[in-house]
């Protein structure tokens, strides 16, 4: 057997995907910065949170990631994506690049995405469970209907969320995620 | 009444459906490998499926030992040696077979070897006593049984261990839906004797036996359609998952009598084990059917559901089963013949066949497995 004919293949490196996901990060982690000023229920989310919570969302083995914290004067602040020695109380790691595609595509939302094992999830359960939710309030705002259904587990009713809270909280979300 | 004595291994983790493949550098990180030699055989490599499992591992820190694309039918000695050389030559850590029958079968000699730090020969006779290399197995929908089981097939011998269970077992669309329907015909086959077998012996084990009815169950509902169109997505990944079932069931009971005989006839004629099966099964069923004890019940719930079996009386839940049974096997008229006649088996041959299945499996009487292969020859 000629050994050469089998040579060692190095991994290639996915570049478009993982930008539109850092892209999608990025909107994500601002995003949820703005909600949490905008909207009252994101706002008792992370209040109930730890003072010392610290979110890192990132794409497993060599990111993009995202990190989002609460300061010390409990403001909802995203940190950005570089690594500067945090320490997370809440990891969620996606574990491949295409998972996360499903993913920021919306052909999965969160919750199948978990039942699907695409996701691992390191720290408090009680968090990644309010951190979903956030999550789901959050592109409930981004995104518009048609696409926010295929995202979110159930698409709030009339009830939970009138068409002016969520019109108006959308555009005040959209300005406070993209002026800094 | 709780049948509470009994004894059931399940160890590969199986990760099915849309993008399973991309699942795999997480799954060999956790069992600490990066360097996996993969092992295919030349029709999948030209189909494409070593192009797509290369793919999947990109954006990941695992890199390919190896790429050995022309991995035979056959598990010979040769080429497990040369294999287990190329392995250690080039650092690997962990094997992914891509492919079923002999390429997993090649996959796990060559574990056995590289874990071992022994020659192929002498494991037949050693007991594995540790956990093997990490062994991912990646089947395609032309099964032929035992691949995803706690067993080896090489050369002539048979390994059976604990250990020889692959660790992970990636079913993927992009991966099953290439095979013929001649193949998808054997591998249902198989998986339907396996897990009849399975669920039929005398003690039968709960756990073993929800194995066998999910595979009972994926076969009678998607078979039909898949052997009509193999390239049927949905369709072919139920097929290989039902075969991961069956493999599982198959390795936690004693084996039967169609087994022990397919096995036989095929090492003997070089056919595909899963025809064999699908013959001679239709005719132990018969036989079965008529005993004391009869086929079990709980068959038909597996197969038709909870509202037909509730339907059924309870004296006619056997033979309603039988005719479910006969039903999923009449759909492979096309590809497999109703008798062994048709196989071009000469009949002197059958009592040899006995001999070497009643030696190999004592289960059962050389004149058992003798009525079956006469039965079966003639059609009668």
């Amino acid at each position: 057997m000629n050994a050469l004919q089998y040579p060692e293949i190095k991994p290639k490196k996915k570049f478009i995907k993982r930008i539109y996901i850092a892209v999608m990060l990025w909107v994500v982690g601002r995003a949820i910065q703005a909600a949490a000023k905008v909207d009252r229920e994101v706002k008792e989310e992370f209040a109930k949170l730890k003072d010392n919570f610290l979110l890192k969302m990132w794409i497993w083995p060599n990111g993009p990631a995202m990190y989002v914290g609460k300061t010390k004067d409990g403001k909802v602040k995203y940190l950005g994506w570089k690594d500067k020695g945090y320490k997370p109380t809440l990891t969620m790691t996606i574990k491949s690049v295409e998972a996360a595609m499903l993913l920021f595509t919306f052909q999965e939302g969160t919750a199948i995405s978990t039942a699907r094992n695409r996701l691992v999830v390191d720290g408090d359960l009680p968090d990644a469970c309010a951190l979903v939710r956030i999550l789901n309030i959050v592109e409930v705002y981004l995104l518009p209907k048609i696409i926010a259904k295929l995202a979110v587990k159930r698409y709030p009713k009339w009830s939970q969320m009138n068409p002016l809270r969520k019109h108006f909280g959308r555009i005040l979300i959209y300005v406070r995620a993209f002026t800094f | 009444m709780i049948p509470y004595n009994f004894t059931f291994l399940s160890h590969p983790k199986i990760c099915s459906g849309l993008k399973a493949l991309e699942h795999i550098p997480f799954e060999l990180e956790s069992l600490n490998a990066r360097k996996p030699l993969v092992i295919t055989s030349a029709r999948w490599a030209k189909k494409g499926l070593a192009k797509t499992l290369t793919k999947a591992l990109y954006d990941s820190n695992i890199t390919i030992g190896a790429l050995f694309t022309n991995a035979p039918n056959y598990p010979s000695v040769t080429i497990i040696n040369e294999l287990s050389k190329l392995y250690r030559d080039r650092g690997c850590d962990s094997i992914i077979a891509l492919g079923s029958g002999g390429i997993a079968h090649i996959a796990k000699a060559v574990n056995m070897v590289v874990s071992l730090k022994t020659d192929i020969l002498q494991c037949t006779d050693l007991t594995i006593s540790s956990p093997l290399k990490p062994l991912i197995c990646v089947p395609t929908a032309d099964c032929e049984g035992g691949e995803m089981a706690a067993v080896a097939y090489y050369e002539r011998f048979e390994k059976q261990s604990d250990f020889l269970y692959p660790d992970v077992i990636v079913i993927d669309s992009r991966i099953t839906r290439h095979a013929t329907s001649q193949e998808i015909a054997n591998c249902a086959l198989t998986s339907l004797a396996h897990a009849i077998e399975a669920c039929g012996i005398v003690a039968p084990n709960p756990i073993n036996d929800a194995y066998a009815h999910t595979a009972l169950s994926f076969i009678y509902q998607y078979f039909p359609k898949t052997i009509k169109k193999p390239c049927y997505k949905d369709g072919s990944v139920a097929i290989v998952n039902a075969a991961a079932c069956a493999d599982t069931a198959f390795s936690n009971a004693p084996q039967g009598i169609v087994h022990t005989l397919a096995q036989a006839i095929a090492l003997d004629t070089n056919l595909q084990p899963g025809i064999v099966m699908g013959i001679l099964l239709r005719y132990s069923l018969a036989a079965k059917l008529h005993a004391k004890g009869g086929i079990r019940p709980e068959l038909l719930l597996a197969l038709a559901g909870i509202d037909t079996y509730a339907k059924t009386p309870e004296k006619d839940r056997q033979k309603a089963a039988y005719d479910y049974l006969t039903k999923c096997i009449d759909a492979t008229c096309n590809y497999v013949p109703s008798t062994l006649k048709g196989l071009h088996i000469p009949h002197y041959k059958l009592k040899e066949y006995a001999r070497l299945a009643a030696a190999k499996n004592k289960q059962h009487k050389e004149n058992e497995y003798m009525a079956l292969l006469e039965k079966s020859f003639e059609g009668k």
